[in-house]
């Protein structure tokens, strides 16, 4: 329809802008997370990197070694801050030192590392030791939460990292300007980033066919088919970071009390086609999954878990069986009760998809209620009050346990305030308890995967619908850019113009 | 010269014999008798192809049933964002529903709102306004600083609270959205009054003792309606977009309820790659507005006790 | 004149009594907890009791509705509104960073909207008929049923992307203004230029113009001396209130263009539930709104010379 605006270049040459979503950064002294979270602009850097398949790189720390339940990191030699300083055990000292005191009752902190002890044992060599048996501290490590900041700093005033950039300017709500770090230890970034703040979904996807901005983050589905047409533009997606599912409300609480019978709950699951889903409402941005967790998590497990296929004979089959007969307008009755479940979800999904989850239902003589929520704090008071059926979530997947969902959201004793509508029971509870113990990670994928296939295959407490997968988009002749399924661990030092 | 001539007819009151002097011209005026309010309505074209607009529109609206080809809800994923055809005759949505099935049961739904807004929200506006204007003293500064409080407080946040409450819909929005609006009435209809109040039709009713009430009542506010249709008329044009601006901060009907407001604003990300979605319902908006429009000035004109 | 005015000042106490209850009952009516959201923002792993526990103990959250709002009026009535939940700024500061933003829009869309509605709706009113007022009345219509979030879309589309001429959002640069601007001002404009042109019309119909006319005035001093003023009344009611909108946020054009005014702020305060910044906010927007209708009234007697504020009038004898 419109031409793009030609050769308009926002910025100069080596700045490479780059539209964002909302700004969710915290500014307050102490538990600032000013650059690292939940936009990591890689002015900090941590001890370890989660790479793209969910493993394990060093980064800060060059090695590690395990004695006890005291882990022991060795710090790469010659690394110095932005503003001059060495890197030595003393900012990580300095760094752990400071989340206990911006948070004593370690509510901020990325969950399950809990209290634990740092001690120096020489300038690069420093021992943590967490309060209890942690056999995942590695993987919650490389959370930009525990970015090592030089010691003496502040992020809400200004955060002095060993990372490949340095912050400019930050203005909250506008943008977050860095500049290359000159002491960075690696490779030299292609480009620096200014980061502009667009929460409205067209306004950003404007933005890059105006060609104010390089690169783009969170391309809406909708819009994503369009980019891919238009020349000029490379439209890239991210491995599966997430994945939308329908959790299921067991809990045997009136009135939604109805999905306490597994066999309604696998007649839902048979009655929702997500091939169709995908290949139609999201115009194929999505990957047909079984598991509530990206499959890289479960490593070879993963096949485990297999999910249901749509499958509306057998979906009437088992309604029927549970006594849910067709009343007049099509909606199911039994003993005068209407077939009526209420769902919520977070505010992210669009319409189409509720609706279409709706439609799939009504086909099989479901009546779905849509509650949709203007916001997380509406949705957070309906589900914590439990008045819902159905829950389509598509929770975070940020540190490498593979362990973490399943434990987080079903595990009978996880500290989750919604647990109890979706905790199956003991038998379950020991699978995750085995796996929290573990200490090898191939056995941890196969307990995972395990806990999986009791959620979905067996209980179908969790119908997994499709893998998410963060779609960029930028103009052409960008180069380097390697998405990551999961946007806190985005390197964007690998991006420049050059091949 | 004639349209001197029209002017001068258009914009002095009907009353037999006029001559006025216009420099060194010499005009005659001499017009007509006094023709009722309808036979006025009818002589003015305009306020014909309103009617016929909000006419049709009403009855669009009320036999959506059984004009819509399809049921509004009925998705068909094979024929997504399809083009106008003798199946779907103005095409389909994303999820492959019927545009125009959705647009017919959506009248009903928005049309209706818009109804019903509009006449609560003048009936308090203008009420308020209307005693408060004329009262004047204490109690009209009391009524205008609770009108400033109304005026002032933020919708969004009402609407929420309200969807807290009573759970979301368009019911909710009702409530929200007619507790907010009539305060503006209220001033702009306070303010008219305090003006009129001091006219000499006014003056000499006080003085012939009538009621306050009834001086409200039969002389205040026919006096006030003229303006204030046209502006309502504008106004629904307003109400319809302030629905569809609620959906797009996340609060209004539930899915899949077609309304043309929601489905504007569901048409959003389809900006480019499929414009219809939120043209049709911006077109179906636009005309409801303009019928409002047209018959709120063939309205006002005849209505304007100036003019009888 | 003066009274009026002190009286006017003082009215704003009630206003802010009554504002605040209402928004703090509200606020606290919404369902959700600022305390969750604010975990939340902290670290991706949904909260736990304790840890929810612990912040609702750090912000008072569990003291009585009643207790918690007299604390929060008492702090304010020193001056002092409080912490934002969201940013742990002061809330005045935050206030004070973010409306200057939106006065820019607010101020440069009015003048657009006036600049184009009284031309047209004085040119429409003089020359009824014509096709200067039924192409009034078709721009007032389209402006009217256009929603912003349309319009701004399709003012980028075209100045941004296809003609290249203007920023497609954020507040950095001279042309920023433009496009926010413009799409709150072509809204507001549609309402005046009608109101301005129903307006004039009926105060050209009025005995004392015909007078005027009788004594052998030309037109244009019947228009400009006589019928302008009295016409302009509603002209500025609306005129007020449509300020007092466009001050209370363009929420949906702040979103859009992505502009750091306080429109945005509300909107964030709203869903964090950042009650401190809610209350703030609403304190705000009351009183600016009184001081402007309060200017508007005052203009009133400037514009009506039959109405006057100094003496009380008997009703009802």
């Amino acid at each position: 329809m419109f031409a793009c605006a030609t050769d308009r270049q926002a910025g100069s040459e080596d700045e490479l802008i780059i539209g964002v979503r909302a700004d969710d950064y915290v500014v307050e002294p102490l538990k600032s997370k000013l650059g690292m979270y939940p936009l990591n602009a890689q002015i900090c850097e941590p001890l370890v990197r989660i790479t793209g398949e969910y493993g394990i790189e060093p980064l800060l720390a060059t090695r590690w070694e395990r004695h006890g339940n005291t882990w022991r990191f060795f710090l790469r030699p010659n690394v110095v801050f932005s503003d001059g300083q060495p890197l030595t055990s003393e900012a990580v000292e300095y760094t752990f030192a400071r989340l206990v005191k911006g948070d004593r009752a370690g509510i901020y902190q990325h969950t399950y590392l809990g209290e634990y002890s740092v001690s120096v044992v020489d300038d690069l060599t420093v021992d943590l030791t967490p309060e209890r048996p942690n056999q995942h501290l590695l993987e919650q490590l490389g959370h930009a939460n525990y970015s090592i900041i030089a010691p003496g700093t502040e992020p809400a005033t200004l955060p002095v990292g060993t990372g490949p950039f340095k912050l400019v300017e930050y203005r909250r709500g506008e943008w977050l300007k860095t500049e290359r770090n000159e002491h960075y230890w690696g490779e030299r970034p292609g480009l620096r980033m200014t980061f502009r703040f667009l929460p409205d979904d067209t306004t950003r996807v404007l933005a890059l066919q105006a060609g104010e901005a390089g690169m783009i983050l969170d391309v809406p589905r909708e819009q994503a088919s369009t980019l891919r047409t238009q020349a000029g533009m490379s439209v890239i997606e991210a491995p599966v970071g997430r994945v939308a599912a329908i959790f299921l409300n067991i809990h045997r609480e009136a009135p939604h009390d109805l999905l306490a019978n597994k066999n309604l709950r696998r007649a839902i699951a048979s009655s929702i086609d997500r091939r169709t889903l995908i290949e139609k409402v999201w115009d194929g941005n999505g990957e047909l999954i079984a598991t509530i967790g990206p499959r890289a998590m479960l490593g070879d497990y993963a096949g485990l878990v297999q999910g249901f296929i749509i499958d509306k004979e057998r979906a009437a089959h088992l309604l029927a069986q549970e006594g849910w007969l067709p009343g007049t307008d099509g909606v199911r009755v039994r003993n005068g009760r209407r077939l009526t479940l209420t769902m919520i979800a977070w505010p992210e999904f669009d319409t189409a998809t509720l609706e279409f989850i709706q439609a799939q239902l009504a086909t099989s003589g479901i009546e779905l209620r849509i509650v949709r929520s203007p916001d997380l704090a509406s949705y957070q008071a309906r589900i914590e009050a439990g008045e819902f059926d159905l829950d389509l979530e598509a929770p975070n997947q940020n540190d490498a346990n593979p362990m973490f969902l399943p434990a987080l959201r079903f595990y009978s004793k996880s500290s989750s305030k919604t647990v109890r509508y979706f905790a199956p029971g003991s038998s379950f509870d020991a699978i995750i308890e085995a796996g929290l113990a573990t200490d090898q990670r191939d056995e941890t994928m196969r307990l995972s995967a395990e806990a999986q296939r009791v959620l979905v295959d067996e209980e179908a407490i969790v119908i997994p619908l499709a893998g998410l997968k963060r779609i960029s988009a930028m103009r052409l002749g960008l180069h380097g850019f390697s998405p990551h399924p999961s946007l806190l661990n985005q390197r964007w030092d690998t991006i420049s113009t050059q091949r | 010269m004639n349209s001197k001539r029209r002017y001068l007819e258009s914009v002095t009151p009907h009353a037999p014999f006029e001559i006025a002097n216009e420099g060194d011209e010499t005009i005659s005026l001499v017009v007509v008798g006094r023709p009722g309010i309808f036979v006025r309505l009818l002589h003015d074209w305009a306020a014909i192809v309103g009617l016929a607009i909000v006419f049709l529109l009403v009855t669009l609206a009320l036999s959506a049933p059984l004009l819509a080809p399809h049921d509004p809800a009925a998705q068909h994923l094979a024929e997504r964002l399809k083009a106008p055809s003798l199946t779907f005759p103005l095409g389909t949505d994303n999820l492959g529903r019927c545009l125009l099935s959705r647009l017919l049961f959506g009248a009903r739904l928005s049309l209706g709102f818009v109804g019903v807004a509009s006449l609560l929200v003048l009936l308090v506006g203008v009420f308020v306004g209307a005693v408060s204007g004329y009262a004047g003293g204490f109690l009209d500064a009391v009524i205008m600083r609770v009108v400033d409080l109304v005026l002032a407080f933020p919708l969004l946040l009402l609407a929420l609270a309200i969807t807290g409450f009573v759970g979301a819909g368009i019911g909710s929005v009702l409530v929200g959205i007619v507790s907010v609006w009539w305060a503006s009435y209220a001033r702009i209809v306070r303010g008219l009054v305090l003006s009129l109040r001091e006219r000499p039709f006014i003056e000499a009713a006080r003085a012939g003792g009538v009621t306050p009430i009834r001086i409200i009542t039969r002389h205040v506010i026919p006096n006030v309606i003229p303006p204030i249709v046209v502006l309502a008329s504008l106004e629904m044009g307003s109400l319809l977009l302030a629905i569809s601006g609620l959906n797009f901060l996340g609060l209004g009907v539930q899915p899949p309820t077609a309304e043309w407001g929601a489905m504007l604003n569901d048409g959003r990300p389809f900006l480019r790659s499929a414009p219809q979605l939120m043209i049709y319902p911006g077109l179906a908006i636009s005309l409801a507005v303009m019928g409002f429009n047209l018959l709120g000035d063939g309205l006002r004109d005849a209505l304007d006790p100036r003019l009888r | 004149m003066k009274r009026y005015v002190l009286i006017r000042l003082l009215s704003l106490i009630p206003l802010w009594l009554g504002i605040s209850m209402l928004a703090f009952l509200l606020s606290n009516l919404a369902p959700g907890d600022p305390a969750t959201v604010i975990a939340h923002r902290l670290s991706d792993a949904p909260p736990s009791e304790e840890q929810i526990a612990t912040i609702r103990r750090e912000y008072h959250l569990d003291d009585a509705l009643p207790v918690r709002y007299a604390r929060w009026l008492g702090s304010a009535a020193r001056g002092d509104l409080g912490i934002s939940y969201r940013t742990k700024e002061p809330v005045l500061k935050e206030l004070a960073t973010h409306f200057p933003a939106t006065l820019q829009i607010a101020c440069a869309a009015l003048v657009i909207a006036l600049a184009i509605a009284l031309p047209l709706g004085v040119f429409a009113a003089v020359r009824r008929g014509s096709w200067i007022d039924h192409a009034a009345r078709a721009g007032a219509l389209l402006g009217a049923s256009l929603p912003s979030y349309w319009l701004a879309y399709l003012l980028i589309l075209l100045f941004a992307l296809a003609l290249g001429w203007l920023p497609v959002a954020g507040r950095d640069g001279p042309g920023a203004l433009i496009l926010p601007a413009l799409t709150l001002g072509l809204g507001t404009a549609a309402t005046l230029a009608r109101l301005t042109r129903s307006s004039l019309l009926e105060v050209l119909g009025e005995d004392f113009v015909r007078t005027a006319r009788s004594k052998g005035l030309s037109e244009t001093a019947v228009l400009c001396r006589h019928s302008l003023k009295p016409a302009l009344l509603p002209v500025l009611t609306v005129t007020g209130i449509a300020f007092g909108h466009l001050l209370g946020g363009a929420v949906i054009v702040e979103a859009i263009y992505a502009w750091p005014g306080v429109g945005n702020l509300l909107i964030n305060s709203i869903y964090d539930r950042d009650y401190p910044m809610i209350q703030g906010f609403v304190l705000f927007m009351g009183t600016v709104f009184t001081l402007i209708s309060a200017a508007v009234d005052l203009s009133y007697a400037w514009i009506d010379p039959r109405i006057r504020y100094a003496k009380k009038r008997p009703i009802g004898r």
